[in-house]
């Protein structure tokens, strides 16, 4: 049995592998497996290399949108036997779009591996052959009440709408969200599906990571009787990058049909895995993860002018994001909680982070980790996340050394970077009801 | 040349006619799979314990299950039990908040504290080498809460804005009116386990302080260890930690909500600017310990239990009116439900509706034996896959705690689901009688009333949201 992670134990620390063979077929696709035979499970994962920074212009959603057409049946499985074919026997699947990515994943007994990997095969090798006006149609119903559930009924989901744009031009990879606007969706033609799915969903452009409880010769033998025949494509010339490094709009007001204002200050980051990224990940921990916080003392506890804050950093291929969104507590605007963030900001990049906040995010960090890979699907998107955004699938031991090697320079580096000028905001403000003599609590709505 | 190639081509592929290629492989027989069962004993102190020792990783993770949740909430302060979990975690022992979440944060342990209808479950997840100290602080949260009067006031406010914001999410709504509106006035589970406004801004210290006595002690409490710990050194420290606990805890005393088999009740709940309108159905279902349980499961699996179930099938993927449709069974020992719900968008409320209704009608006649199969197959899966991570073993487990069942219930269980048969389903069904069923509609009530009104005609009531 080969262990599913192996864990050495160094003086003081633990190096993480994930034990996995990786090779190309003759046609491009990239296989990695990962035998785990601990339980009698397997699971698959296969990565595409197209995302939303990839849509045409008028197109914002269409990734998405065809993500969920791959699972609109084939010409040898029509309608739902994707789902049903491995339903029927305990196996089941998801898939999700990122701005980079499309990955799509199944999770099940291990007897439905071979039912799995011909699946998958099935409808990359020809699904546009079966692609209808009415599956379009359809599917595109049911995003845009994904985008209805998830975005404008959803208390503050005007602002994950506002986020991109405000961040980027509307020419940039990143310029328009995911989930896409309604126009854009009703756009959509039977012709941008055949030919989005010709473009990107080849062999050469996606990455298969098979983990669990299976035989690796058996596997390759079946990898390669349904993937091998499918033919290679070159791929286009990806869109170009304008250089972005400050927001498009400093300062955007929105309302939204909630009780309590929020503002969300943004700032554009070294890309994922490039030098910076692992410092501004640090920063964010010690400005903003758990009650001890710098975020969470200064405007909860001691000046009492938020009853939340958070503070995240999303690393993306084409360039990452730093966020701090907070709520202002009664009778408090979310002006003064900028005022305050923007301070706190200033203190750690004079200062740096104490000894203190160094151990804790270490620690934090080797046990995230540590946790991060202990389950199969996880350990399977972890594969395949790596080999697409770091370069290769073996990064894990080297991405946490990236976090080991951090010294109290890179924060102060990283927090030195997000000065006002850099600044974008969001605040969203509650719509004034008829009804309502309010005016919320924030006196910033007032001004 | 042509020939040479196509020759090459087979080579590869010894299935000339490529029907390997055109039609999807047999699919071998289900490997076996028996669920780890956990070992069962005791503290010095007589708290239970439920062990499994996982090598291989150098975590652990703990849960206690406490009885009690929100149901033993006081009538006027609805809430109190949810609030008074997340102040323990709000400075205990010598700590105050602020050093409780530093240390906690500095051993890089997680602890937190889950409220549910009737348990608490307080969890630790922590390193191996830090076991210790983490049982250290998460014993002072369960054992020596503080309950600081400052705290309370910071964590109160952020709850009510927790709570104003649930007012504002439509599916949030609706979850908490049908809650009301199906247990009745009165009933333990009638309130949501967050609590209301009014209930949070009414709880003093002395409330959390009464709430947490009552229902922290250790006579009735279960701790579920999973992880790289062995046995010996594990009951040392929990004894170490733990064993001073003492003290009983109250159970709240659940019954089955009356409901007339006269017909369903019908109501809407006024939600102004949705772009969706949130339709949720509930009914009576099995209780825990009752032999039609699993088959009701399985049941409610091929109704609203997985992507190709027959809620989702139609009202997504052939009618393209929602994002998803589910249905599921609860129970307690009690008695149970099976609840189903979906988000439509707006201008389709009124056919959504009935469709979801007609098929509520339908699933009283039965299942087939490929739903029957499916639905089985979907419980085995999910039930390997819980057995991946030690924090989901220890939750699965915890869950069978707080619902007073024993840890072989989890295979008996599955042993069950594997021989059940159809009749075995048509059975588990019958509890479930739209007659009895509480039918919710949260929308925006000028646009949609009309409709809906028409297309399932009888005694609608509007009743107001909660605050």
């Amino acid at each position: 049995m080969i262990p599913s992670i192996l864990i050495a134990m160094t003086t003081n620390a633990h190096a993480i592998d994930i034990p996995h063979e990786q090779y190309q077929l003759d046609n491009g696709l990239n296989v990695i497996l990962h035998e785990d035979h601990d339980l009698p499970q397997v699971v698959v994962n296969l990565w595409y290399g197209v995302g939303a920074k990839d849509e045409q212009p008028g197109r914002s959603g269409f990734a998405h949108l065809f993500e969920h057409l791959m699972f609109m049946g084939t010409v040898n499985l029509p309608g739902s036997g994707f789902d049903e074919r491995m339903e029927a026997f305990g196996g089941w699947n998801n898939a999700w779009t990122s701005e980079d990515a499309t990955d799509y994943y199944e999770a099940g007994p291990s007897n439905l591996l071979e039912t799995f990997i011909w699946l998958e095969a099935d409808r990359m090798r020809d699904l546009g052959r079966a692609m209808t006006q009415e599956k379009l149609d359809l599917q595109r119903d049911v995003v845009r009440n994904e985008r209805r559930q998830g975005v404008e009924d959803t208390p503050y989901g005007i602002v994950w709408e506002a986020l991109n744009p405000a961040l980027y031009p509307p020419e940039h990879p990143y310029g328009h969200t995911v989930i896409g606007s309604h126009e854009d969706l009703m756009a959509a033609t039977l012709g941008d599906v055949t030919s989005f799915f010709d473009t990107w969903y080849v062999p050469n452009n996606a990455s298969l990571v098979i983990a669990g409880d299976f035989d690796s010769e058996q596997a390759k033998a079946w990898i390669e009787q349904y993937f091998g025949n499918i033919a290679k494509k070159d791929l286009p010339e990806r869109r170009g990058v304008p250089i972005v490094d400050k927001p498009v709009q400093p300062t955007r007001e929105e309302t939204d049909n909630v009780a309590l204002p929020m503002t969300l200050m943004t700032w554009h980051t070294p890309a994922a895995f490039q030098a910076g990224d692992a410092g501004n990940d640090l920063t964010a921990s010690i400005l903003g993860d758990g009650k001890a916080s710098r975020m969470y003392e200064r405007l909860v506890r001691n000046d009492k002018i938020a009853i939340e804050v958070d503070v995240w950093h999303y690393s993306q291929l084409l360039g990452s994001v730093f966020g701090i969104s907070a709520k202002p507590a009664d009778g408090h605007t979310v002006e003064e909680i900028e005022a305050a963030v923007l301070e706190e900001i200033a203190r750690l990049a004079a200062e740096g982070p104490t000894d203190a906040e160094m151990e804790r995010i270490l620690n934090q960090t080797e046990v995230a980790f540590i946790q991060g890979l202990e389950g199969l699907q996880s350990r399977a998107s972890a594969l395949n996340r790596y080999r697409y955004m770091a370069g290769r699938p073996d990064f894990a031991e080297s991405d946490l050394q990236r976090y080991r090697d951090l010294t109290k320079d890179d924060v102060k580096a990283a927090a030195s970077k997000l000065t006002e000028d850099r600044v974008s905001r969001i605040r969203v403000r509650p719509e004034k009801k008829e009804d309502d003599q309010s005016q919320g609590t924030d006196k910033g709505s007032d001004q | 040349m042509i020939a040479i190639l196509l020759a090459l081509a087979c080579a590869k592929h010894p299935d000339t006619n490529m029907t390997h290629l055109t039609h999807p492989p047999e699919v071998a027989p289900a490997p076996a799979f028996t669920p780890v069962s956990p070992e069962v004993l005791a503290l010095s102190n007589g708290v239970k314990l439920w062990y499994v020792h996982r090598p291989g990783l150098p975590l652990v993770s703990l849960q206690l299950v406490v009885p009690g949740g929100s149901a033993t909430d006081p009538a006027d302060a609805p809430g109190t039990a949810s609030l008074t979990d997340s102040m323990l975690l709000e400075g205990a022992g010598d700590r105050t908040s602020s050093q409780f979440a530093a240390e906690s944060d500095r051993l890089a342990i997680d602890i937190s504290v889950a409220t549910w209808g009737v348990a608490s479950l307080a969890s630790l997840d922590t390193h191996t080498d830090r076991l210790d100290e983490g049982l250290a602080l998460f014993a002072d949260a369960i054992l020596r809460p503080r309950f600081d009067a400052a705290d309370l006031d910071r964590v109160r406010e952020s709850e009510v804005g927790d709570l104003k914001e649930a007012a504002d999410d439509p599916r949030s709504v609706s979850a908490k009116v049908l809650d009301m509106l199906y247990y009745g006035d009165g009933h333990p589970l009638a309130h949501p386990v967050s609590g209301t406004i009014a209930g949070i801004e009414a709880i003093t210290v002395e409330g959390l302080r009464t709430s947490w006595s009552q229902r922290f002690g250790a006579g009735h409490a279960t701790l579920v260890v999973v992880g790289d710990v062995d046995k010996e050194t594990l009951i040392a420290a929990l004894d170490k930690h733990l064993g001073s606990w003492k003290g009983e805890g109250i159970q709240p005393s659940l019954t089955a909500p009356e409901r007339s088999a006269d017909g369903a009740q019908m109501y809407m709940v006024d939600h102004p600017g949705t772009s969706q309108t949130s339709l949720r159905v509930v009914m009576p279902a099995p209780a825990l310990g009752h032999d039609h349980l699993v088959p009701a499961q399985l049941g409610s699996i091929v109704l609203g239990g997985t992507f190709t179930s027959r809620l989702n099938r139609l009202l997504r993927e052939e009618k393209g009116y929602t994002y998803g449709a589910r249905a599921r069974v609860s129970a307690w020992p009690s008695h149970g439900t099976l609840s189903a719900s979906t988000a439509v968008q707006q201008d389709v409320s009124a056919p959504a509706l009935k469709d979801l209704l007609t098929e509520l009608e339908r699933y009283t006649e039965g299942v087939d034996g490929e739903e029957l199969i499916k639905a089985r197959s979907a419980k085995e899966t999910r039930t390997i896959q819980a057995m991946t991570a030690r924090s989901d073993v220890a939750s699965i487990y915890a869950t069978l705690a707080a619902g007073g069942q024993a840890p072989g219930d989890l295979n008996k269980g599955l042993t069950q689901a594997r021989g059940t048969k159809i009749a075995d389903i048509q059975a588990g069904i019958q509890a479930s009688s739209l007659s009895q069923a509480v039918i919710l509609v949260v929308g925006d009530l000028s646009e949609i009333r009309e409709s809906v009104e028409a297309a399932v005609p009888g005694q609608w009531t509007v009743v107001p949201a909660p605050e």
